[in-house]
């Protein structure tokens, strides 16, 4: 109890001896003030300063005004026009004479330029030597079942006790020795790290199934036997039996190959004379885009009027990359117009094919083949204008 | 039965379908669709074999430069981006440095001046991205004081080996040129570069002058001058300035003159008595011959270019349109059947096309039409378009422009034939009645 009011009366005691000492309410000095000089006027002056502007006073007298002096008598008659002094016009000048005729004549090729944009031969691979082991990417070990670094080495059979005593053989003298037969070398036996059940085991990528093929509506019809070319002549039965009716051409077979054919198949997968190294064949939709892509880089805006008619042919290789090989683009045909407009509706298309396949057109690689020669037909005619 | 006939017609529609999955040879495709705009090129500048050519070579290669570009057809790539230089006529292109810039044309060249003042521009095309020149290089020889002549021809051997027709650059312009207010406007011939530079002129203002045409040689100058009082043909020799009167007949007006493509014929108007016909003349002889003989005006005569047919305008049908006769005479026939009226008609070098002037609805027009009246396009269009001319390949015409008001000049301008590319030509102060001239030798 008085612990309380000694911190009480010492808090107090504190607190105001603060406020006495410490100056909280001591007053702060006054700020500078900013003072204006002015000057006083008087009740009258103000009121002639603010009073509007008043119209000006006329004056008693206004200034008669001062005729200008006469520059020139005026006479006043007539007199007849004079002719205008037109300035002197120079005479013609003799233009110079044109230009001696310059002389034309063909100066030496450009010579060949030494740097070639080929690019450096890529690092051979590394030779491979005997006993060395390739890994690829697609080289993946085959499951194991067991968890071991080796697999252990089979125990010994069992001795078997026999029954009977024999006695003890001298060891003949032993004969040549046969020649060990040979062991066949074999694969170690497998072996994992680790077990990886079913449920765990990932899918392959490259040979499960991503979607189970739709079963047939039908079951083909069975192949019926054809009939034997050269029957063997049988005696005619005592009865005539009725004739045999001779079954109508199959035509199934060539139908299902045609189907196969319209229906995606392709020519390549079926006909197996050769196409199908070519891949399958192009859709119009990847022509269109090669189309599009040369039709792009086609500027006839500097063709004349004749190669503007002229629709030329370009034949060309392409790399395996989808560009152009430059050395083997050529004309291959021209018609509409003359030579020399077929060259220079020729070399705008080769412009062309060069500029949009620098960089390699948007061709499928599965069916390089199909693109590897290409024929180009550029027809300006469209962008004649008529 | 209803099955075989399935079967039957699905082997034909499998049959149908076969060759068009088959490819044979090689793959085809038609490219019927391109782009239309200038072809990018580059002129670094020509490289100065020695000292006194330094000026030439940058001065040429501007020339060269401004000529390709002034077509439409090309678009200089600016220097500034420019990766690669050339310093050496001789030395290697790099091209890649130029593909980098998307040059399809690269143009090198080498200019030396000799101690007597002979001027030598050597140049090279080259065709970037085939990384290979487009024809031989070439070289020009002249005077320092014609060095513009051998700028243009350069740039007329770049134009033909990329375009495949022949250029234009290398040629001058024969024109009225005015001076003074609309009301007292004075006129005398003008002779300039076809891209306005050399002006010289040819006669002095004191009479009025008209319609100059050069002939097919481009030495001499037909026009219409008025010194007389009454307008009157005369011939002008470019060279000596020196000039005749034509077909001087008293009491008969001579206009609208035009030269065969022999040189020695002359087509012009004549009016008497209050008729006017067209006429012929052969300069050797004094010759003249009507070819027409109507009650309606004839006039502005233009030779096609093998000179076996005229073209020219008249009024016979009420209104003024085109009509193409033979030369040696004939029942004309109308080629112009649009609305408003047709005058002035220039047949195109290259004989295919017919330039003209149109009125309709209050603007002039410059236009082409084929020879059968077909295919008509108009080019221009504006306040007061009149007088077309063709440049020696048949590609650009040019043609007078007026604005409108008390105020306004006449300008010369030039169009492609495509209708686009429409430039003022810059010549000093008014000019109006061009005239192109052949391409010089």
């Amino acid at each position: 109890m008085n612990t309380g009011t000694y911190i009480s009366g010492i808090g107090h005691i504190g607190l105001i001896l603060w406020l006495l000492v410490g100056g909280l309410f001591d007053a702060r000095p006054p700020e500078p003030l900013e003072v204006a000089e002015v000057s006083i006027i008087t009740g009258e002056e103000f009121a002639a300063l603010s009073a509007p502007a008043s119209a000006p006073r006329a004056t008693a007298e206004a200034p008669a005004p001062v005729a200008p002096p006469a520059e020139e008598a005026v006479a006043d008659t007539p007199v007849p026009d004079t002719a205008p002094q037109t300035p002197a016009v120079p005479l013609a000048t003799r233009p110079a004479p044109p230009d001696p005729a310059p002389d034309v004549s063909e100066i030496a090729p450009l010579p060949e330029a030494e740097v070639t944009d080929a690019a450096p031969t890529p690092p051979a691979p590394p030779s491979i030597e005997e006993g060395t082991t390739i890994l690829t990417e697609s080289a993946r070990p085959r499951p194991a079942p067991r968890v071991a670094p080796a697999p252990a080495a089979r125990p010994a059979p069992d001795a078997d006790v026999s029954d009977t005593v024999k006695e003890a053989t001298t060891p003949s003298p032993e004969p040549e020795a046969a020649a060990p037969p040979q062991e066949r070398a074999t694969a170690p036996e497998e072996a994992t790290t680790e077990i990886v059940t079913e449920a765990e085991e990932k899918p392959d990528a490259e040979t499960s199934l991503t979607a189970s093929l739709r079963p047939r509506t039908r079951p083909a019809p069975p192949v019926r036997p054809a009939p034997a070319a050269a029957a063997p002549v049988t005696p005619a039965p005592a009865t005539p039996a009725p004739a045999p009716v001779a079954p109508p051409p199959d035509v199934s077979a060539a139908v299902n190959d045609a189907l196969a054919e319209a229906l995606g198949g392709g020519a390549a997968e079926t006909t197996g004379n050769g196409a199908a190294a070519l891949g399958p064949p192009m859709t119009q939709g990847e022509k269109d885009a090669l189309r599009i892509a040369v039709g792009a880089c086609w500027n006839v805006g500097s063709l004349s009027s004749e190669a503007m008619r002229t629709t030329v042919v370009v034949a060309l290789s392409m790399a395996e990359d989808a560009k152009p090989k430059i050395d083997t683009i050529s004309m291959k045909s021209f018609s509409g117009g003359s030579e020399t407009a077929a060259r220079q509706t020729y070399e705008s298309a080769r412009r062309a094919i060069i500029r949009c396949g620098a960089t390699g057109f948007d061709l499928p690689k599965e069916k390089y083949g199909q693109w590897r020669n290409i024929e180009m037909t550029f027809n300006p005619e469209n962008m004649r204008i008529k | 039965m209803m099955r075989r006939i399935l079967t039957l017609l699905a082997a034909l529609l499998g049959l149908a379908a076969a060759p068009a999955l088959a490819q044979d040879g090689p793959l085809r495709i038609v490219i019927d669709e391109g782009v239309i705009e200038p072809l990018p090129f580059a002129v670094p500048d020509f490289v100065a074999e020695n000292a006194a050519a330094a000026q030439y070579a940058k001065d040429i290669g501007r020339v060269v430069a401004a000529d390709l570009a002034g077509t439409g057809l090309f678009r200089e790539i600016p220097k500034e981006a420019f990766i690669a230089n050339v310093t050496s006529f001789d030395s290697p292109v790099q091209y890649a440095d130029w593909k980098a810039i998307n040059a399809q044309a690269l143009i090198t060249g080498a200019v030396s001046v000799d101690a007597g003042g002979r001027l030598t521009v050597k140049f090279r095309l080259l065709d970037v991205f085939a990384e290979a020149p487009l024809g031989n290089g070439l070289q020009f020889a002249g005077t320092t004081a014609g060095w513009r002549r051998v700028a243009h021809k350069v740039a007329d051997q770049v134009y033909a080996r990329i375009t495949g027709e022949g250029g234009y650059f290398d040629s001058r312009v024969v024109y009225v040129a005015e001076t003074g207010p609309k009301n007292d406007r004075r006129k005398r011939l003008g002779i300039m570069d076809y891209d306005g530079a050399n002006v010289q002129y040819l006669t002095d203002s004191t009479s009025l002058v008209l319609a100059p045409r050069f002939s097919p040689d481009g030495a001499r100058v037909l026009y219409t001058s008025y010194e007389t009082g009454f307008p009157r043909i005369f011939l002008l020799d470019v060279a000596s300035v020196g000039r005749r009167a034509l077909d001087d007949q008293p009491g008969t007006m001579t206009f609208s003159p035009r030269f065969g493509p022999d040189g020695n014929t002359v087509l012009f108007s004549l009016s008497s008595g209050g008729n006017t016909d067209l006429y012929s003349l052969n300069l050797a002889s004094g010759q003249r011959t009507r070819l027409t003989s109507a009650p309606s005006i004839e006039t502005a005569p233009s030779f096609s270019p093998d000179g076996r047919s005229i073209v020219f305008e008249s009024d016979r049908s009420g209104t003024q349109q085109l009509y193409i006769m033979p030369v040696g005479g004939g029942e004309p026939r109308r080629i112009s059947f649009g609305s408003g009226r047709y005058s002035t008609p220039v047949w195109s070098p290259r004989g295919d096309l017919i330039a003209f002037t149109k009125q309709n609805a209050g603007r002039f027009h410059i236009g082409v039409m084929r020879v059968d009246g077909s295919e008509e396009r108009l080019l221009t269009a504006s306040f007061l378009d009149e007088g077309p001319t063709w440049s020696p390949n048949g590609r650009v015409i040019m043609f007078s422009r007026e604005t409108a008001g008390a105020s306004g000049t006449s300008a010369l301008y030039s169009v492609d034939i495509s209708g686009r590319n429409l430039r003022k030509v810059p010549v000093a102060g008014a000019a109006s009645d061009p005239a192109w001239s052949p391409l010089l030798p």
